[in-house]
């Protein structure tokens, strides 16, 4: 089963909650979907024991059947091509991989190559396999990074995939695989805010969800109630404390340090898995 | 020669030099020989990403020499550089006096733009 | 006029708890949050009303007239994102089209136009405050063009002498890059978390191509001493100043839930985050403050 842990807001404690719910299932596989900002490698302190880069394919040009028509460049929709002093240039920053610029030149003169745009590690850290993807910060689209991670997932496993935050295209490329999202919500007025968001995104991608309730007062607060009013399950809820952000900040995780979150994380767990197996 | 500004509208009595240049709305072309200048549209600025690419292939294809920019980003800097066009920064946000200054030679080469932390603008 | 970036790098860092206590202590009327993918400012901001809505049309994507198309599939075998869903017609998938051509250049019988969507909704408040904000489509994240858009709506004259201030977005990639064009000051709010500290040196990286001061301050700076004095070295080590540091303090989660600014309540974060201000007035050489305002 894959759940992705999502929420519309930076902060609100989608790695804390993947990290915590991986590490409480046992043998999880935890996957860090989160590839411009990685943080899951910082709490689980892997053993990487494969890396596989990953590449897009980028067009090469070659100068001596080049009849400088320019259609690439002016095909090119995403800007990656410009023609100067007789020359096409090629900023790869910019190109999406789309194949255009190949299937529009008359002379046949560009063919393609790899590019590296990133990579994925594979280990382990105990009991809990690990995946994460990282790109490159000059590259521009992490969805290739993702689809390779996505490809490496052995069937038959708990498997926990911590999203970027937001909803952007990465976000989504993340949740299509999931069987089951599970959105994390700030109980605050901005968490809620993104809350919602997120909600909107499960809804828009026919994806079943619930919600974990993070930093959640004595009261009940606006994502709770928004929860109540939308019927959307609340497998859990994690009280504020002042010293989980210490721990956090140290890198530690939660369920194997206090007894307060081994309970909570196990409770959530097991409502899971009876749920959902 | 032709020299090339990034500027606000296509107004050209009323031109100011855009804080941008993949960004810039429109360019001011000025040629030093015919002292006439016209503006030409950056259709580049729509983009979502790559603005600044597709504003200097513009720029390369009106056969500018000097650009005279507050900044532009690395990679449309690269273009500029490989067509043989060097970029200059402003002393003020007009583009006339800029172009005075340039003939002048009291303008300074842009000559990369992420130059490092040993070389951070002052404070 | 002054332009005053708040960035982060890191999600959650305080970004807009700041960006709120400057805009009361300044009594700014200009402000733009390009935080697209998570806007949480207009939720401070007071007496907001009557926004006015524009669609912001990102990149064309692909649309097949099926009336021309004969089911050849050459844009579907071309197509490098999945794009293309073959059920009784073939229909694009918006949502993962990336708007590049192929598929209109394979087409043997011209089946495929492009059409702008809107992929986010622009909003612009002009009353006592001009606010500019937006929300992008689901699907649809931040981009240096929503961002720059946003900006522009704020339509400030550069000789007048406001001070701008702009919420940021996090990361590093084209929507920061193209808030940091054309402002003047930018405050880095950092954690000290060892993700935070990460993405601090990162977002430094990116400011440094750009013409403009940059100060970091250090936000629940008690949640962890250790990385706190390792930003404020790395800082003293960058030559930028380090403005100050703002303690964990439960006042700001209830005035944000409320709406308030910080700087409303007497308590240690509000004091942190006034001292943070004046160090900056001072850098900048300037005073906005409305003197009821303190």
């Amino acid at each position: 089963m894959k759940i992705a842990v999502l929420s519309g807001k930076g902060g609100a404690g989608k790695t804390f909650i993947a990290v915590n719910l991986a590490q409480i299932s046992n043998d999880a596989l935890y996957v860090d979907a989160d590839v411009e900002e990685p943080n899951g490698y910082l709490y689980f302190q892997p053993t990487i024991r494969k890396q596989i880069n990953v590449s897009i394919s980028v067009p090469r040009i070659d100068e001596e059947l080049c009849n400088l028509c320019r259609r690439c460049v002016d095909f090119c929709r995403f800007n990656a091509l410009a023609f100067v002093q007789k020359k096409i240039i090629y900023i790869s920053d910019f190109c999406h991989s789309c194949g255009g610029c190949r299937l529009v030149c008359p002379q046949n003169a560009i063919v393609e190559k790899a590019r590296v745009i990133g990579r994925i590690d594979i280990g382990y850290a105990g009991t809990i396999d690990f995946i994460s993807g990282y790109l490159n910060p000059e590259s521009i689209s992490g969805v290739p990074i993702i689809q390779k991670i996505i490809s490496q997932i052995p069937k038959k496993k708990f498997v926990i995939l911590d999203c970027a935050p937001g909803s952007g295209c990465t976000v989504v490329e993340t949740v299509k695989a999931a069987d089951y999202c599970i959105i994390v919500g700030e109980e605050s007025a901005f968490g809620c805010h993104d809350f919602r968001i997120a909600c909107n995104l499960a809804n828009t991608m026919n994806k079943p969800y619930g919600a974990i309730i993070n930093k959640s007062g004595k009261e009940s607060g606006p994502v709770n109630a928004y929860c109540n009013l939308n019927k959307i399950k609340i497998l859990g809820k994690i009280p504020y404390n002042y010293e989980l952000g210490t721990l956090l900040s140290q890198g530690r995780i939660a369920v194997k340090e206090k007894e307060e979150y081994y309970k909570i994380f196990t409770r959530i767990y097991k409502q899971l898995k009876k749920d959902y197996s | 020669m032709k020299i090339a500004c990034p500027v606000n509208s296509n107004d050209l009595n009323n031109l100011c030099l855009n804080q941008s240049f993949g960004r810039a709305p429109y360019f001011y072309i000025y040629d030093d020989e015919s002292k006439e200048g016209y503006i030409t549209k950056n259709e580049g600025m729509s983009s979502p990403h790559g603005a600044g690419i597709k504003a200097a292939q513009i720029v390369v294809d009106t056969k500018a020499k000097v650009v005279i920019a507050y900044r532009c980003g690395d990679a449309a800097l690269l273009v500029l550089k490989e067509a043989g066009i060097e970029l200059f920064g402003p002393i003020s946000n007009n583009p006339k006096d800029n172009i005075i200054a340039y003939q002048a030679g009291t303008l300074s080469v842009i000559d990369e733009i992420h130059s490092g932390h040993n070389n951070r603008p002052d404070q | 006029m002054t332009r005053l970036l708040i960035l982060s790098g890191k999600g959650g860092t305080g970004k807009t708890t700041v960006a709120g206590a400057f805009i009361a202590l300044s009594q700014a009327k200009r402000i733009a949050d390009c935080d697209v993918e998570s806007a949480n400012l207009h939720l401070l901001l007071p007496g907001l009303s009557a926004p006015i809505y524009r669609d912001y049309y990102g990149i064309a994507k692909a649309v097949i007239d099926s009336s021309k198309c004969i089911g050849c599939g050459k844009c579907a075998d071309n197509c490098r994102f999945d794009a293309i869903i073959v059920k009784d017609d073939y229909i694009v998938d918006t949502l993962s089209c990336e708007g590049c051509g192929v598929c209109a250049l394979v087409c043997p019988n011209e089946a495929v136009t492009f059409a702008m969507m809107p992929q986010a909704k622009l909003i612009l408040y002009k009353d006592e405050i001009i606010f500019s904000m937006a929300e992008p489509h689901i699907g649809s994240g931040a981009s240096g063009l929503l961002v720059t858009e946003v900006k522009k709506q704020l339509d400030y004259a550069l000789e007048s002498k406001e001070l701008v201030i702009i919420d940021g977005s996090p990361g590093i990639g084209c929507p920061v890059k193209a808030s940091l064009v054309g402002v003047d000051f930018v405050l880095i709010v950092s954690e000290p978390s060892l993700s935070g500290f990460s993405d601090l040196k990162r977002i430094v990286v990116a400011a440094l191509g750009f013409n403009v001061i940059i100060a970091v301050c250090i936000n629940k700076y008690n949640i962890n001493l250790d990385n706190t004095r390792t930003i404020e070295e790395y800082c003293t080590k960058m030559n930028i100043p380090c403005l100050g540091r703002i303690p964990d303090d439960n006042q700001v989660r209830t005035a944000n839930d409320i709406g308030h600014f910080i700087t409303d309540y007497d308590c240690p974060a509000s004091e942190a985050i006034k001292k943070i201000y004046q160090k900056m007035i001072k850098i900048l050489g300037v005073n906005y403050e409305n003197s009821d305002s303190m």
